[in-house]
């Protein structure tokens, strides 16, 4: 009896087995996660089988529809042109399938970077300290330009503020301080316009 | 003459194997460190203790123990406004290979917020099934540049305390308001600074009134 037991339950464990390995009738599903991913317009595809699918803004797991088979051959890839104002990469996306890769893809999304500064019209004294949020800029006398020095998402919203006036001088901050960054760099430049003009005035000595 | 030739060599094999299992093993108590951007931090085992610089990778205890002794890692020190952790800190001698615990510092957070009144409702509407109206919930958005956000509603409440970031000694907050509520103009004083621990900073003020 003992061993009556002992052979059904292996045989059933083999059975769960090659059930789990998915035989030939396809039973493996590509799946797998997705970071930093905010935006739309991400379609990947299995070039394996062709199967394709669309992935929603903050999406971040993916199973595709299509079954596939042990040893069937699955390369994730990303359909162009993918989000706007990202770059997302694949990574663990191609093989032979089986259980250990084909619940393991790993796609990486980031926001492309932009950079958020503003134009300094009178800018006569120094110490100048110009914020948005912790990063922060000091911008010395003569300027007619600053650049925060860390790039920002597409995508992110910026606040601008100064946070130290200039020795002798009282600067007023115009156009959008406070913002969405788009498409493009928010600097000085031939094609591009900077998020805010600083203007600045002397104080009358007291 | 080869047996004996033979004989030398396994006693000599024999010999340096038993020396490797060392009756008398020494084994140092260390491990890796990892985010100690400060000075401060103060490790003991046992009796002993030893100052980590800033910037280590690694620590070491300059007294080694035998094999088989126990050993426990403690933090006795933190540095200012950092936490570190240890772990794989306890055990004995000769367990594994090397003693290889690891000690992990963070920076503390400190908070920045202040007050905020006059958040109020200012359109009502009948939900669905519902028998009377409900106020819809006025909302203002907090940034601290491109780092944190937060949305004060009306439906909490039209005035309270509020947290707009959390940050690190020595780390400038600059807080704007990036979405105004409807019909209502928002001013936020002290929006500025600098984080100075062990403090938080609680000055911030945001007064709503109705726009003219």
């Amino acid at each position: 009896m003992k061993n009556m037991t002992l052979r059904s339950s292996v045989a059933l464990l083999c059975g769960a087995i090659l059930s789990a390995c998915g035989g030939s009738d396809g039973s493996l599903q590509i799946a797998g996660n997705i970071t930093g991913l905010t935006k739309a317009g991400l379609v990947l595809v299995n070039e394996g089988n062709g199967d394709t699918l669309e992935i929603a803004a903050g999406q971040s797991t993916f199973v595709f529809n299509k079954p596939v088979s042990v040893d069937d051959n699955f390369n994730v890839t990303i359909k162009s042109p993918g989000p706007v104002g990202a770059t997302c990469a694949v990574s663990g996306g191609s093989g032979k399938a089986n259980v250990y890769n084909a619940y393991n893809v790993q796609v990486v999304c980031t926001n492309d970077p932009r950079k958020l500064g503003g134009a300094v019209v009178n800018l006569k004294s120094d110490g100048l300290v110009m914020a948005n949020g912790a990063d922060t800029v000091s911008v010395p006398a003569g300027a007619a330009s600053f650049v925060f020095p860390h790039t920002i998402g597409d995508g992110s919203a910026y606040g601008i503020n100064i946070l130290e006036q200039p020795k002798t001088q009282r600067c007023t901050v115009t156009g959008n301080a406070v913002g969405t960054i788009g498409n493009q760099d928010l600097i000085v430049g031939a094609t591009t316009s900077p998020a805010v003009t600083l203007t600045c005035a002397d104080v009358p000595a007291t | 003459m080869k047996f004996s030739y033979a004989g030398a060599l396994v006693a000599l094999t024999l010999a340096s194997l038993l020396s490797a299992c060392g009756g008398k093993a020494q084994y140092t108590v260390q491990g890796s460190v990892s985010g100690l951007t400060v000075d401060g931090l103060q490790l003991s085992n046992g009796g002993n203790t030893i100052d980590v610089p800033k910037g280590a990778s690694s620590f070491a205890f300059p007294q080694q123990i035998d094999y088989g002794t126990e050993y426990d890692i403690t933090i006795t020190r933190n540095p200012d406004y950092f936490t570190c952790g240890v772990s794989g800190g306890t055990g004995s001698a000769g367990y594994t290979v090397s003693i290889g615990a690891a000690v992990s510092c963070t920076p503390n957070s400190y908070t920045v917020g202040g007050t905020y009144s006059g958040l109020v409702s200012v359109a009502k509407e009948l939900l669905p099934g519902a028998t009377a109206e409900t106020d819809v919930a006025n909302k203002v958005t907090l940034i601290n540049g491109s780092g944190s956000q937060v949305e004060l509603s009306s439906a909490t409440a039209t005035s309270g305390t509020f947290t707009a970031a959390s940050l690190t000694n020595g780390e400038v907050y600059s807080i704007s308001i990036l979405k105004q509520p409807n019909k209502l103009t928002c001013s936020l004083t002290n929006p500025n600074g600098v984080i100075r621990a062990p403090n938080s900073v609680t000055n911030l003020t945001l007064t709503c009134v109705p726009s003219t």
